[in-house]
C-alpha cells in the first residue's frame, strides 16, 4: 500500500485494498435495484416499491457500515440481488401488466409480497450475521466463538424461515392452476429443494467422479481406462483388494455371528440390560479414537523390556513371546479388524436383540413343550425367523467393511501390507493422482451398490413382515 | 371454466415458476456466504504497488496500525504452536493484527484441497519444497520477492534455502526455521571417545558398542508418516558416499533406486539396524521421538542415535531421565565418508509461503523474516534460525548445531521431502519394509524405480 493510499483513506479502520471496488458493486446495485422499485411504485404498487427501495438503500448502507468486516463474501448477495432484479423485469413484462389492467387498484399480490419477504431474508442474512459478529466481537473479545455462534443462531433460524417462505409461495402459486394441474405440479415444486440437494451433493458428484476417472492426472486428456487398468494391475491395489476380503469375510463373519451369540444368550439372563449396554458403549466411540485405544493394547516391547501393552503383557505373564500385532504380516489385518469388530458389535446385538424380541414367545413355548431342546428352538424357530433381519445386519456390515478407512489410517496407514481400497483413493488423492482417486471410488461404489440395493430390498421386505 | 381464463393461470403459472427458478437457482450459487477466513478475497488494486519496509523491521510491521487480522495454517502444534504464539505475539502488539493460526497434522490434504477450491489461508507451513513448487505452477501463491525486502533476505539466508524457496524465478518461499540433519546423539557418560571426526571410526565404536547393549538406537514410527527416520538415514549415506550429483539426480527422479549408489545407502543403514537395540523389531514399534531414551538408562541400551537438531527442543528434555543438554546428551556431525564430497549436511526447514495478498499478511511475513522475530523462536531453545543474522543461542547444543549448519560445505535439503508426494510415501514404506525384511532389497528397490517412473510425470 502506497503512503498516498494510506492518506486518502481513514487512518483507523484497517482499510482492505478491495473494499473500495466492493462497495462500489453495491452501489451499482442500489443504482439498479432503485429504478426497479420505482418503476413498481409508478404502477401503483406502493407497498412493493417502498420495499424495494429501501431494501436496496438498506442493502448499500449496512454494506458501507459493516465494510471492516470483509470476511463475509458479498459476492453471492450480488447474484441474488441481479437475479432478484430479473425476476422483476420478468414478471413486470409478462404478469403485472396483465393485473395491471385487470384492476389498477389491487394491492401487491400476495405472492410476490412473501417472495420479497424470502428475498430479503436472504439479503438481510448475511447483514445480521455480521452485525450480530459484530455484536459479538464486542461482548467476547476478538475471538472467532462470536462469529459462529452468530451464523449458528442464523442457520437455526433462517434455514427453516427460507423453506417456510418457500412452500407459502409454491401454495400461492398453485392457486392460479386448474386443480388437476395443482395435483400433477404440487408434489413436484414441494420436492423441488430436496431434488436440487440431491443433485447437487449426489448425482452430480458421482457423474463427475466418474467422468475424472477417465482422465489422466491433469484432467484434461482423456485416457479411457487406463486409470481402471492401473487399479487391477499395481501390487499396492490388489494387496488392497485382497484385504478388503478379509475384511468383508472376517469383520461381517465375526460381528454378526459374535453379536447373534450375545443377542441370543442375553436373551434368556435376568440382568439383560446392564450386558447389552456393556457390549453397545464402543459403539460411542469414534473409529480414530479406537485405534488410539487399540494400538496401547497391541503395543510391543522388547523381550527382555516391561510390556507396556496389555495384550503382550498377559501373552509374557503366560509364558509367551512378545507380538507386534501391528507389524506381523500374519496377522495384522486381523488385529485391526479386531479393532472393528469391538466397535460394531453392539450393534448387530441390538438390531438382532429387536428381530428376536419380535419373534413370539408362544412359538417357542409351544416348541418346547412339544419336547424341542433349546438348540433345536434355536436352530429351527429362532434362526429361520431371524432371517431376514441377519440378512439386513450382514449387509450393513458388508458396506462398512468394504468402507473401512480409519482405523487402518490411524493405526498402520496401509503399511506392512494393510492397505484398503477407500485408504487407497485417500491416498491417490494426497499424491494429486485425482484421475486414478475417481477410479478407485468408482470401484468401490460399483462394489457397495448391489450390495446397497439388497440391504434396501430386504429391509422393505421385513418392514412389510412386520 | 373459459379458454382466457385458463390461458391467463397458465401465464401466472410460467411467471412465478420462472421466478422461482431463478432464485433457487441464485440460493444454489449462495452456499458461500459466510466463507471462512481469507475465503476469496483476492485483491487487485494493489498490483504494482511494492512496499518499500522490511528496511526497518525493528518494529513489526513498520509500526503502522493496520488492525484487521491475517489468517495463518501450519503444521505446529504444542510447543512448537507456543513458540509461533511468542513469535508474532509483538507483532500483534505493534501492528494491531490479529494473527489467526491454525495448526493442522494435515497440512497438505488441507491446503492440496484449498488450491483447488479456493479456500486458503493468508500464510501458510508449506509441507515441502516439492508440493511448494507445484502450487507455485498453479499461481496459487504470491512471489514473495514483492513482498519482503529481496535483497537483505537473500543477503541474511544461505543460498541453498534462497534457491530452494524459489521456482521459475520467483521466490514464493521463505524458511523462518531450519534443522539441521545427520547429526549422531550419544550420552557422555556412556560414550567417552567425544566428537568422532571419521565414518570408520563411528562404525568401529557402534560394532564394539562398549558400555551399551547395542551400537545404535533407531526408531520409524510416526504415525501415517512412519519411515521418515529411516529415509533421513538413507539420505545421510547417499550424499557422504556418492555426492550431491547423485543426491540431487535421485530426488529430481533422474536416478534410479537400483543403482549402485542407492544400494549402498540401502545397505550401510540395514547394517546399523542389524547393530541396533531390540533390532529390527524395536525400529518398527518405536516412536521417533521415544527412539534415543535406551541412551539414558542404566544399563544403556545403546550408544548413538542418528536423528534431526530439534531432539534437543522437545524430546530428550521430555524423558523420564530428564537428561541435560551437554552433560547428558551431546552430539557430532555424521563425518564424512567419501573424502570427496567432505562437509556435506542435510537439513530441512519450514517453508512459508503467502496464498493471499493482504496488507496485513504483507506485514506479517515481513516480520517472519526478520532475525528480530527469529531470535524469539530460537530463544526457546531446539531450533535453528534460517537467518544468518541469528548467533545467539539459549545454550550450547544449539550453538553447535546452527555452526554445524554455518559451516556446511555442501548443504542438501532433505531428499525425500523434495519428491513428488507418491514418490515420498513409497520411499517411507520402502524403508519400513526393508528394516523388516532386509533379504527383500532386490524387489523393494525394483517397485521404488516403477514408482519412480509413474511419479514424476506430472
Amino acid at each position: 500500500m502506497t503512503e498516498q493510499t494510506m492518506e486518502a483513506m481513514p487512518p483507523d479502520t484497517g482499510d482492505q485494498p478491495d473494499r473500495e471496488e466492493r462497495s462500489v458493486g453495491t452501489a451499482y446495485l442500489a443504482m439498479i435495484g432503485f429504478p426497479v422499485g420505482a418503476h413498481r411504485w409508478y404502477l401503483g404498487h406502493t407497498t412493493a416499491g417502498i420495499l424495494y427501495v429501501v431494501t436496496f438503500v438498506l442493502l448499500a448502507l449496512a454494506r458501507f457500515a459493516f465494510r471492516e468486516r470483509v470476511e463475509a463474501d458479498f459476492a453471492p448477495i450480488w447474484t441474488v440481488a441481479v437475479a432478484l432484479v430479473v425476476a422483476q423485469l420478468i414478471l413486470d413484462a409478462i404478469a403485472i401488466p396483465r393485473w395491471v389492467r385487470r384492476d389498477p387498484e389491487a394491492p401487491l399480490p400476495a405472492p410476490l409480497l412473501i417472495l420479497l419477504a424470502v428475498l430479503a431474508t436472504i439479503f438481510v442474512l448475511p447483514l445480521l450475521l455480521d452485525a450480530l459478529g459484530a455484536v459479538f466481537t464486542a461482548v467476547f473479545g476478538r475471538d472467532r466463538v462470536g462469529r459462529q455462534v452468530a451464523m449458528m443462531v442464523i442457520a437455526i433460524l433462517g434455514v427453516p424461515l427460507v423453506l417456510w417462505g418457500y412452500v407459502v409461495m409454491v401454495e400461492h402459486m398453485l392457486r392460479h392452476l386448474t386443480e388437476v394441474w395443482q395435483r400433477r405440479v404440487r408434489p413436484w415444486l414441494w420436492l423441488a429443494p430436496g431434488l436440487f440437494f440431491l443433485y447437487t451433493f449426489l448425482v452430480y458428484p458421482t457423474y463427475g467422479t466418474i467422468r475424472r476417472s477417465l482422465y489422466d492426472r491433469a484432467g484434461d486428456t482423456f485416457v479411457g481406462l487406463e486409470n481402471y487398468e492401473w487399479f487391477f494391475n499395481s501390487p499396492n491395489t490388489l494387496i488392497a483388494l485382497r484385504n478388503n476380503v478379509l475384511w468383508l469375510v472376517f469383520f461381517t463373519g465375526i460381528s454378526v455371528v459374535v453379536g447373534l451369540i450375545v443377542a441370543t444368550l442375553f436373551d434368556r439372563v435376568r440382568y439383560e440390560n446392564f450386558a447389552k449396554t456393556v457390549v453397545f458403549v464402543p459403539m460411542a466411540i469414534s473409529f480414530v479414537a479406537a485405534s488410539v485405544v487399540w494400538r496401547f493394547m497391541y503395543v510391543w516391547n522388547p523381550p527382555n523390556a516391561n510390556q507396556t501393552g496389555t495384550l503382550n503383557a498377559i501373552i509374557v505373564a503366560l509364558g509367551g513371546e512378545p507380538v507386534d500385532f501391528i507389524s506381523t504380516r500374519s496377522i495384522n489385518n486381523f488385529a485391526l479388524i479386531m479393532v472393528a469388530c469391538w466397535v460394531w458389535v453392539g450393534f448387530c446385538m441390538v438390531i438382532l436383540s429387536a428381530g428376536i424380541k419380535s419373534i413370539d414367545r408362544e412359538l417357542l413355548e409351544a416348541a418346547r413343550v412339544d419336547g424341542a431342546t433349546e438348540w433345536q428352538v434355536f436352530r429351527r424357530i429362532q434362526l429361520p425367523l431371524l432371517a431376514p433381519t441377519i440378512a439386513v445386519v450382514t449387509t450393513t456390515m458388508l458396506i462398512f467393511a468394504l468402507k473401512t478407512f480409519d482405523i487402518v489410517y490411524a493405526m498402520t496407514n496401509g503399511n506392512y501390507d494393510t492397505n484398503v481400497i477407500a485408504l487407497e483413493m485417500w491416498s491417490q488423492f494426497s499424491f494429486n493422482q485425482y484421475g486414478r482417486a475417481s477410479a478407485v471410488a468408482v470401484v468401490l461404489l460399483a462394489a457397495i451398490v448391489p450390495v446397497m440395493a439388497y440391504n434396501i430390498r430386504q429391509f422393505r421386505r421385513q418392514e412389510e413382515v412386520r | 371454466m373459459n379458454v382466457s381464463k385458463s390461458l391467463r393461470r397458465f401465464w401466472r403459472f410460467v411467471a412465478l415458476t420462472s421466478v422461482l427458478v431463478l432464485v433457487v437457482a441464485a440460493c444454489g450459487g449462495d452456499g458461500g456466504t459466510t466463507t471462512t477466513a481469507g475465503g476469496v478475497t483476492t485483491t487487485s488494486g494493489q498490483s504494482g504497488t511494492t512496499e518499500p519496509g522490511g528496511t526497518d523491521t525493528t518494529a513489526p510491521g513498520g509500526g503502522e496500525e493496520l488492525g484487521g487480522e491475517v489468517t495463518v495454517y501450519g503444521t505446529w502444534g504444542g510447543a512448537e504452536e507456543e513458540a509461533f504464539r511468542a513469535m508474532v505475539a509483538p507483532f500483534e502488539e505493534a501492528t494491531g493484527v490479529e494473527v489467526q493460526y491454525t495448526g493442522t497434522r494435515d497440512i497438505n490434504t488441507v491446503l492440496s484441497a484449498g488450491v483447488q477450491s479456493g479456500i486458503l489461508p493468508d500464510l501458510a507451513g508449506l509441507p515441502g519444497p516439492g508440493q511448494m513448487a507445484e502450487w507455485a505452477q498453479l499461481g496459487a501463491l504470491v512471489d514473495l520477492s514483492t513482498v519482503i525486502d529481496y535483497d537483505t533476505y537473500v543477503e541474511q539466508t544461505s543460498p541453498g534455502f534462497v534457491e530452494l524457496g524459489t521456482v521459475d524465478g520467483q521466490l514464493v518461499g521463505v524458511f523462518i526455521k531450519a534443522a539441521v540433519k545427520g547429526l549422531i546423539w550419544y550420552n557422555p557418560n556412556v560414550w567417552t571417545g567425544g566428537d568422532l571426526d571419521s565414518w570408520d571410526d563411528v562404525v568401529a565404536a557402534a560394532t564394539a558398542h562398549e558400555g551399551a547393549e547395542a551400537g545404535w538406537c533407531i526408531g520409524l514410527e510416526s504415525g501415517a508418516a512412519s519411515g521418515w527416520p529411516g529415509t533421513d538415514w538413507i539420505e545421510d549415506f547417499v550424499i557422504r558416499q556418492s555426492g550431491p550429483e547423485v543426491y540431487d539426480a535421485w530426488y529430481q527422479g533422474q536416478h534410479p533406486w537400483t543403482s549402485p549408489e542407492i544400494r549402498a545407502a540401502f545397505e550401510a543403514y540395514g547394517e546399523a539396524v542389524a547393530n541396533s537395540y531390540g533390532g529390527s523389531q524395536y525400529a518398527i514399534a518405536t516412536n521417533f521421538g521415544d527412539a534415543g531414551q535406551p541412551l539414558f538408562t542404566d544399563p544403556p541400551g545403546c550408544l548413538f542415535h542418528h536423528q534431526a537438531s530439534f531432539m534437543a527442543g522437545e524430546f530428550f528434555p521430555n524423558y523420564p531421565q530428564s537428561p541435560q543438554p551437554g552433560e547428558d546428551f551431546d552430539f557430532f556431525v555424521m563425518p564424512t565418508i567419501n573424502p570427496d564430497f567432505q562437509g556435506a549436511l542435510t537439513g530441512a526447514g519450514d517453508l512459508f509461503g503467502m496464498f493471499n495478498d493482504t496488507p496485513q499478511a504483507r506485514a506479517l511475513m515481513q516480520w517472519l523474516v526478520s532475525p528480530e522475530a527469529q531470535q524469539i523462536w530460537v530463544d526457546r531453545g531446539g531450533a535453528i534460525s534460517g537467518n544468518n543474522q541469528v548467533t545467539e543461542y539459549p545454550d550450547p547444543i544449539s550453538q553447535k548445531s546452527a555452526e554445524a549448519l554455518a559451516r556446511a560445505e555442501v548443504f542438501r535439503f532433505d531428499a525425500s521431502d523434495l519428491m513428488p508426494e507418491a514418490m515420498n510415501a513409497a520411499f517411507w514404506q520402502a524403508v519400513l519394509d526393508y528394516t523388516q525384511n532386509p533379504g527383500q532389497l532386490d524387489s523393494i528397490l525394483a517397485n521404488l524405480d516403477q514408482v519412480q517412473a509413474d511419479a514424476y510425470g506430472g
